[in-house]
């Protein structure tokens, strides 16, 4: 009778230890004997009087935290106790399987939805010296400007960072971002030197908005690579740095040397022309800026690559039918 | 002399009486939003940085009270005053989230780790949070 209750008692504190432990150590279950004697099982408990008599202290302890549920299943069930251990042994599982999947996740490549922004901005920083964005900036208000032209055409909750650098190396672009929102790069010596209005540099950036949406970048940019990590996971494997930095030569080629096609810059005037068209104040004034464009296109070395990026305001201006002429 | 003596103490002790007189009394604690971003010395975005923080870092968000004088939680429109480690300066407002936020380099660790950022580059991306101009198109 007493040797029953010291069992039962020994029982509870065992698996007392091992819901505290949140099953800790369950995987280094020590091997008891499968047919226990006279039906008590060999409990190793922190006693002292462990299987092996030898044992160190810290086996001992070791040992006491940690039970074969197999091997005292009989008494387990006389006691109505398996129900108890069911319960623990789903919450450790749950446990475990949770901190497999954290450990998962933070191999996790981002999707495109927050990819390009991350990457757009990398590219940013690591261009920080070659485009001179750190410098104190003019308050010109462009946002309001640009939003209201955004909501005009109907593109509602999207969010925009505009940029601007002091240099021409880059004239203006916009960036993939998010899905809800662009990255809007423009030069101030460029504007300056056109003296655009607020209206004709949202127009600018209107235009750049669109030709983002349209993803005429995103698949310059794009590799097969690239296109493949997306959304992936590479747990248990090894992530090339090369992949992105083959995007980033992409960003620098589109950006500095290849631009935009014929057949691209076609679509993207085409587009703008429907829109704006029936808006009588800002169909003139992107006439009017497409003019600016083309006169410094033609008259000013320091701006002749433009048209090598966006090729060309003369074109733009003869696709949307209208005549140019000496200004 | 001593006159003269008395006089400066005055002088330095009523700056000094000024500075402590300027309460600064804990808010509450808030979370960085963007990637990185920089406390700066002065509320304005040109002013020096103290420090660069990372996307959700924990800041204690101060209310300054000067002597007879109305409590400030904003300063120049749109920033706030506060406190990170032994840094004290301000933040953009925007910029701080009540609760705690999803951060990127925390959602993609080891993709993160992949472009092993330099100091200068955490410095870059912090200044380009405090440059840009943004904005949000208005709900149809």
């Amino acid at each position: 009778m007493i040797q029953r209750a010291a069992t039962t008692f020994i029982l509870f504190y065992s698996l007392t230890v091992f819901a505290q432990n949140g099953g800790a150590g369950m995987e280094t279950v020590q091997v008891t004997p499968k047919e226990p004697k006279n039906e008590t099982p060999t409990t190793i408990t922190g006693s002292g009087s462990s299987s092996s008599g030898q044992a160190t202290e810290g086996q001992i302890l070791k040992e006491s935290e940690v039970v074969d549920f197999n091997s005292i299943k009989e008494l387990l069930k006389k006691d109505q106790l398996e129900k108890e251990v069911v319960k623990i042994e789903k919450v450790v599982k749950t446990e475990k399987k949770k901190k497999v999947e954290v450990k998962k996740n933070l191999f996790n490549i981002p999707g495109d939805e927050e990819f390009w922004s991350f990457f757009s901005e990398y590219w940013l920083v690591k261009n920080a010296p070659a485009l001179k964005w750190e410098y104190q900036h003019p308050e010109y208000g462009l946002e309001e400007t640009f939003e209201k032209l955004l909501e005009k055409f109907g593109h509602f909750e999207k969010r925009f960072k505009i940029l601007l650098l002091n240099t021409t190396a880059l004239y203006h672009i916009a960036l993939p971002s998010d899905s809800s929102g662009v990255i809007l790069l423009l030069s101030d010596p460029f504007i300056k030197h056109l003296d655009l209005s607020k209206l004709e540099i949202a127009l600018l950036l209107f235009q750049d908005f669109l030709r983002e949406r349209m993803g005429q970048f995103r698949h310059k940019v794009e590799t097969k690579e690239l296109r493949q990590e997306l959304g992936k996971n590479f747990e248990g494997r090894a992530l090339s740095a090369k992949i992105f930095d083959q995007v980033l030569k992409n960003y620098d080629q589109v950006i500095f040397n290849k631009g935009f096609s014929f057949q691209e810059q076609f679509e993207l005037t085409r587009d703008m022309g429907n829109l704006l068209r029936s808006e009588t104040t800002l169909w003139t004034t992107y006439i009017d800026l497409l003019k600016k464009l083309d006169g410094i296109v033609k008259t000013d070395n320091k701006f002749k690559d433009y048209s090598k990026i966006y090729p060309s305001p003369e074109l733009q201006i003869n696709w949307l039918g209208i005549k140019t002429g000496p200004r | 002399m001593r006159m003269i003596l008395f006089l400066i103490l005055s002088f330095f002790g009523k700056g000094e009486l000024g500075l402590a007189a300027d309460t600064k009394t804990v808010l509450g604690v808030f979370y960085l939003k963007p990637m990185f971003a920089h406390v700066h010395q002065n509320a304005s975005r040109y002013s020096a940085s103290l420090t660069t923080l990372a996307c959700g870092h924990p800041i204690k968000v101060l209310q300054s009270t000067k002597e007879n004088g109305t409590p400030e939680v904003v300063f120049n429109g749109s920033w706030n005053l506060i406190s990170v480690g032994p840094y004290e300066g301000y933040i953009r407002t925007e910029f701080l989230s009540p609760t705690r936020v999803d951060c990127f380099q925390d959602k993609f660790t080891k993709f993160f780790d992949i472009f092993e950022l330099d100091l200068a580059e955490l410095y870059y991306w912090g200044r380009l949070y405090d440059l840009y101009w943004q904005g949000k198109s208005k709900v149809r």
